[in-house]
């Protein structure tokens, strides 16, 4: 093939000719592994600060500062006296902050987007290398400048993720304002990194498929990229208005939020939700993609119904952009636009069960190998669903008016978020560790890890479900201070110490990740035996990562066909001799006899 | 390194020794589950909720049930392989249509109880309350003995005037206004006016299923019940609302019409201090 | 680049949203809000008026006149003159925004006055006019680009190299002068 000779250098000869070594290769590299191991280190560390964050928020909930005991008496041995209850609200709203920009985004999109795309399409690079670095110091700095709100006079922000106006965009409701402000600001400066890796990520796509590589024959996970980078393009730059406007409300007296001068609190909410929609699609898309790909390759199975996948991703980032009205149905907002809110919310479930039973689909009549990677995947399945089940009851519009804004929200959002995303990272984490360091991670630490997150994870987040329809509302610093609530502070405690035991767990993977960055097993270029490009080249691959760029013959998923020695069919194997290329075999003439 | 069983030991320890599993406070109902209802919207908020809970608990049991199946039947075995199959149109269509049904069915029935709860025009005799929230506490106000209440200008609504009355307002004179204190009558309509002086608070009340956000620059009048059973629960803000939000709550007693006259005939008419200002513009079950 | 303009758009998108909505709920005959400085075209025209129809009028020529350097560029001109005139005109159109701006404020209308109206007037022109700038700066990096390949020319040389740079420029520059005619739109006509 003369496709196949065509040498990869020729398009990309400005970074190609030299290696780039030592530290400096971590601190200022184009290349879009070294990039993507850059977000993959930054946000574990940041993963670690968020659930530091939450721990602590968690143990004000168990302990109160200012219990009032049964008999009176005031204080609680086991309370930390300095999370007052702004500090408190300042703990959830960081905590959000960081897990969602500082974690999820940049695990899912920036270090997985940023390390498999051009691996898994069969390109050297992204398309615009610079743009891409110059995006990771730009995410980086955001997050800097929404921390440094803790060390400010006021504290860090303090009116929950959402930042709703006026409390968070007039100075005088507002206790934090220099945090806010930081807040909003370092929110700004990330979507900037967001939008420059979307439009890098979209391009690379469109433009530098390999040879073959058909928009139908990228795996899912590409495809999964390719649609948040839409997403992101779309619903970012709406956040980057609306964090805008609160900056010069509250720090150059405009009037934008301010009911006082005529402002619209709502416009805020509405402007807010139209991005922030779109943005748990943006977290649970790239999982969806990557788990695909894992089911496939450890059932031995191509994933079933490979273009229903791809037509419901396309769905859920469409409908996506119009059920933002399903968090503001009790907001006080036009009652009839809630109810057709009420109905897209539904319909947007749909494509997600589309999703789910082609999971199914796909260990039917596998040769399941459970690895770690498998039960994580498994798992991402089994807790989005429940994360989606309650979703339902939250659309339901009269359900909402009860549970809104209760701890079965916090429930919903952690199912989905931690039992979705971050399990879908663990998955990512353990299937493409060989391909990025060489070496596989240890498989028993591996499964203690994952059974000790999973139990954990349900004994701390199943509960929430029960305190939230028990009347618990969410961003309360003190549950006991209402008489209905404090008969459920054993549950409360309860699940704190789940949380702590949760969070202790994550040390054995943090310890099986970097011993076997040296102690490992040495992978080999294709330990799972699958059949994408990544697997075709040297693990880790080398600067340009093709030597010759690959030109592919099939789908993504050719496991176990029949009439083939091995059991998967790599992208890059030329059709069998004896047929001419791209005839699919019913059409070739059936031999006599 | 947390074994599940020093996991377990060290939560068992440490939940007796904080010494505060034995609150005396009772709930009317078990701590895992709804507390008891007694709105008459209520009865429906939760039978929609116990068609969905069975909806997705059957779900659930099936979609589990398979999966675990599958996990067993399909783990890995030596000599058996898998089965090469990419896929089945009929049953992408079967398993969209289905669900599309389900959904659409839960939405449409959904949003009928919604409009009944929230656009039909409330009774006319209902008990007319006016809530407006401030930073962190509850102002209500009552109609006094011609059962009248002042009329309510969100823009009116300043820091001495919390309500944004006129004062001009003859149906104002005997209105009477409480802090943090809120008392109904048991079996009557009440409909509410909610306010808010500064930023967006809420009322919720998990006894009556009813939660609603009160956004400063309006009033919301649509909101209304009919309560069942007396007792006396808390009224909460339930939208963060800055430092003092967690205790930002309010007594609530539903009690008998003989035991509301006599709260409501010991109360004194407020008098209003205002500033004037422009026209009015409520957001009503009318002019949503 | 248009993936970048797209994301570009939603984000104006969201402040002419923002302000559609700000302005229905002010209801019909409170915009501009009593007192405020009428921006809005009057019959007749009022001189602030003839200004900014000036000032649209120059923008959207900046585009011609940009396009028109880039046909010659790529017939193997420079394209010099087109560059120079868009350049001036961009430079004149922000002077006069400038002005505009210092003009409002000295009327007593500002970012913080009149509720609603001065802050949506001064953020949607500001984001506006920031675009312009920057999109100033990629002109004159074009500008120096061309004059590099007129001096070429003039030494008898054939310019040689990509017109990359000026294309994207271009795109960029037609798409912030399509943000005015809706801003111009907006603010202004309705
Ligand atoms: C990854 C993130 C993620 C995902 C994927 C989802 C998915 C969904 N979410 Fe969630 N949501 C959040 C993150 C996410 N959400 C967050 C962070 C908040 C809170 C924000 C805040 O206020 O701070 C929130 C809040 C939120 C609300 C607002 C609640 C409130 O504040 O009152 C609502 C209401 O409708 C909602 C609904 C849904 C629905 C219907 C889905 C659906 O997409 C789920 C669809 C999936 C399934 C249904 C399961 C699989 C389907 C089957 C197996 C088919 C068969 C099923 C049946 C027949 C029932 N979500
Ligand atoms: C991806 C998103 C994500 C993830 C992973 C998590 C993870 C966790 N979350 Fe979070 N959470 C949100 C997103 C997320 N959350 C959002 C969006 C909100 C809404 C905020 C708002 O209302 O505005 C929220 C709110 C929220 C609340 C509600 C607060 C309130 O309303 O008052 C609670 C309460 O229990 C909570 C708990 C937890 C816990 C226990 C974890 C655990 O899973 C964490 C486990 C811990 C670790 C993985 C780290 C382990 C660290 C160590 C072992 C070392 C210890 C280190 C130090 C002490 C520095 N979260
Ligand atoms: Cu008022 Cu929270
Ligand atoms: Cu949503």
């Amino acid at each position: 093939m003369s496709t196949a000779t065509l040498s990869h250098a020729g398009t990309h000869d400005h970074h190609d000719s030299h290696e780039t070594s030592g530290w400096k290769k971590y601190l200022w590299s184009l290349d879009h592994k070294v990039i993507g191991l850059q977000y993959l280190f930054s946000s574990l560390l940041f993963l670690f600060l968020g659930g530091g964050l939450a721990l602590l928020l968690r143990w004000q909930l168990a302990f109160p500062s200012t219990q009032v005991m049964p008999d009176g008496a005031v204080g609680n041995p086991l309370s930390l006296a300095f999370i007052n209850p702004q500090f408190y609200n300042a703990l959830f709203t960081m905590h959000a902050t960081v897990m969602v920009f500082l974690v999820v985004m940049p695990v899912l999109i920036g270090a997985f987007g940023n390390y498999l795309i051009p691996l898994k399409i069969g390109c050297g690079d992204m398309a615009f290398p610079l743009i891409n670095e110059l995006s990771y110091w730009v995410w980086l700095a955001s997050g800097l400048i929404m921390l440094a709100g803790f060390f400010v006079a006021g504290g860090a922000a303090a009116a929950g993720w959402t930042a709703y106006a006026p409390l968070s965009t007039v100075g005088a409701y507002n206790a934090s304002s220099t945090g806010q402000s930081l807040w909003a600001v370092g929110l700004f400066i990330n979507g900037l990194a967001s939008i420059m890796g979307a439009f890098n990520y979209i391009t690379t796509i469109v433009n530098m498929r390999a040879p073959g590589m058909g928009f139908f024959r990228m795996p899912l996970a590409v495809w999964a990229l390719f649609i948040t980078a839409f997403l992101l393009l779309l619903a970012v730059p709406v956040l980057s208005a609306a964090s805008a406007m609160l900056v010069l409300d509250l720090n150059f007296g405009t009037n934008f939020f301010n009911p006082a001068q005529g402002g619209q609190p709502l416009l805020w909410q509405h402007l807010f939700w139209f991005f922030g929609h779109p943005e748990v699609y943006i977290m649970i898309l790239p999982a969806m993609g990557m788990v695909s790909d894992i089911l496939s390759v450890n059932s031995r199975k191509p994933v079933f119904g490979y273009r229903a996948m791809v037509y419901a991703m396309i769905a859920i980032g469409l409908l996506g952009f119009v059920v933002w009205g399903h968090h503001m149905f009790v907001s006080g907002m036009n009652l009839v636009l809630s109810a057709a809110f009420g109905v897209s919310t539904m319909v947007i479930a749909v494509p997600s069960a589309i999703k789910t039973f082609n999971w199914l689909g796909t260990i039917w009549g596998g040769a399941i190998r459970f690895n770690t990677a498998m039960l994580n995947a498994l798992a991402f399945v089994a807790m989005f669903v429940i994360g989606g089940f309650s979703g339902i009851f939250m659309a339901s519009t009269p359900v909402n008016i009860f549970v809104h804004h209760t701890y079965f929200i916090v429930a919903h959002f952690h199912y989905v978020l931690f039992g979705g995303s971050i399990f879908a990272m663990f998955a990512a984490i353990y299937f493409w560790y060989p391909k990025m360091f060489g070496r596989l991670m240890n498989e028993t630490l591996g499964k203690i890890h994952f059974a000790l997150t999973f139990v954990f994870f349900n004994l701390c987040f199943f509960p929430m479900h029960n305190v939230g329809l028990g009347g618990m509302m969410r961003r309360i610093a003190d549950p006991t201070v209402y008489e209905h609530l404090r008969a459920l502070q054993p549950i409360n405690q309860f699940i704190t110490l789940s949380a702590i035991a949760l969070g202790f767990s994550q040390i054995v993977f943090l310890y099986n990740f970097f011993r076997s960055l040296r102690h490992g097993q040495p992978a080999g270029q294709n330990p799972w035996e699958a059949t994408t490009l990544e697997w075709t080249v040297g693990s880790p691959p080398g600067h340009g990562n093709f030597a010759v760029t690959p030109t592919v013959y099939r789908g993504a998923y050719e496991y176990s066909v029949p009439g083939h020695a091995k059991d998967f069919v790599l992208q890059t194997e030329p059709p069998e001799p004896d047929s001419p290329a791209g005839v699919p075999a019913k059409f070739r003439p059936v031999p006599a006899g | 390194m947390f074994r599940t069983k020093a996991g377990a030991l060290a939560w068992i320890s440490a939940l007796w020794a904080s010494g505060s599993t034995g609150w005396a406070e009772i709930r009317e109902t078990g701590v895992w589950w709804l507390p008891r209802n007694v709105s008459n919207f209520g009865h429906e908020i939760d039978f929609i909720f116990y068609v969905i809970l069975w909806l997705t608990g059957i779900t659930a049991v099936l979609v589990f049930g398979t999966m675990i199946y599958f996990m067993v039947r399909y783990r890995q075995r030596a000599g058996v392989g898998a089965i090469h199959s990419h896929g089945n149109n009929t049953l992408e269509i079967v398993w969209t249509t289905i669900p599309v049904f389900i959904f659409l069915a839960l939405a449409i029935y959904g949003n009928e109880m919604w409009a009944r709860m929230r656009m039909e025009v409330p009774p006319a005799d209902a008990l007319q309350v006016a809530i407006v929230g401030e930073q962190f506490g509850w102002n209500l106000r009552y109609p006094g003995p011609d059962g009248k209440l002042a009329k309510m200008d969100s823009h009116k609504i300043t820091k001495d005037n919390p309500f944004g009355i006129d004062p001009a307002d003859p149906d104002g004179k005997d209105d009477f206004t409480t802090y943090n204190d809120m008392v109904i009558p048991v079996g009557k309509a009440v409909r509410l006016h909610l306010g808010s002086k500064d930023v967006i608070h809420s009322f919720y009340v998990p006894e009556f299923r009813l939660y609603q956000d009160m956004v400063p620059g309006r009033v919301y009048d649509f909101v209304w019940f009919k309560t069942d059973a007396t007792g006396h629960f808390q009224l909460a803000c339930n939208q963060l609302c800055g430092q003092g939000h967690y205790k930002m709550f309010g007594k609530l007693g539903v009690v008998t019409p003989a035991e509301y006259d006599a709260w409501a005939k010991g109360k004194a008419p407020a008098a209003v201090t205002t500033s004037t200002a422009a026209a009015p513009e409520n957001v009503s079950v009318a002019n949503r | 680049m248009l993936v970048f303009l797209a994301s570009e758009a939603m984000l104006f998108a969201g402040l002419i949203g923002g302000y559609i909505v700000l302005r229905l709920a002010q209801g019909p005959g409170n915009w501009p809000p009593p007192g405020a400085p009428d921006i809005g075209i009057q019959v007749p025209p009022t001189f602030l008026n003839w200004v900014m129809i000036g000032n649209t009028i120059i923008l959207l020529s900046s585009s011609l006149t940009y396009h028109w350097g880039e046909v010659c560029m790529r017939k193997g001109r420079s394209g010099v003159l087109g560059y120079a005139l868009t350049a001036v005109f961009g430079a004149v159109f922000l002077g006069v925004q400038a002005w505009e701006w210092l003009h409002l404020k000295h009327e007593g209308m500002w970012v913080n006055t009149f509720g609603t109206y001065g802050s949506c007037f001064f953020t949607m022109t500001g984001f506006h006019g920031a675009h312009v700038f920057i999109g100033w700066v990629a002109i004159l990096i074009v500008l120096g680009r061309s004059t590099i390949r007129q001096m070429q020319i003039f030494s008898g040389q054939t310019p040689v190299g990509s017109h990359t740079c000026e294309e994207l420029t271009g795109y960029y520059w037609h798409f912030v002068d399509v943000v005015w005619i809706f801003l111009y739109g907006i603010l202004y006509v309705l």
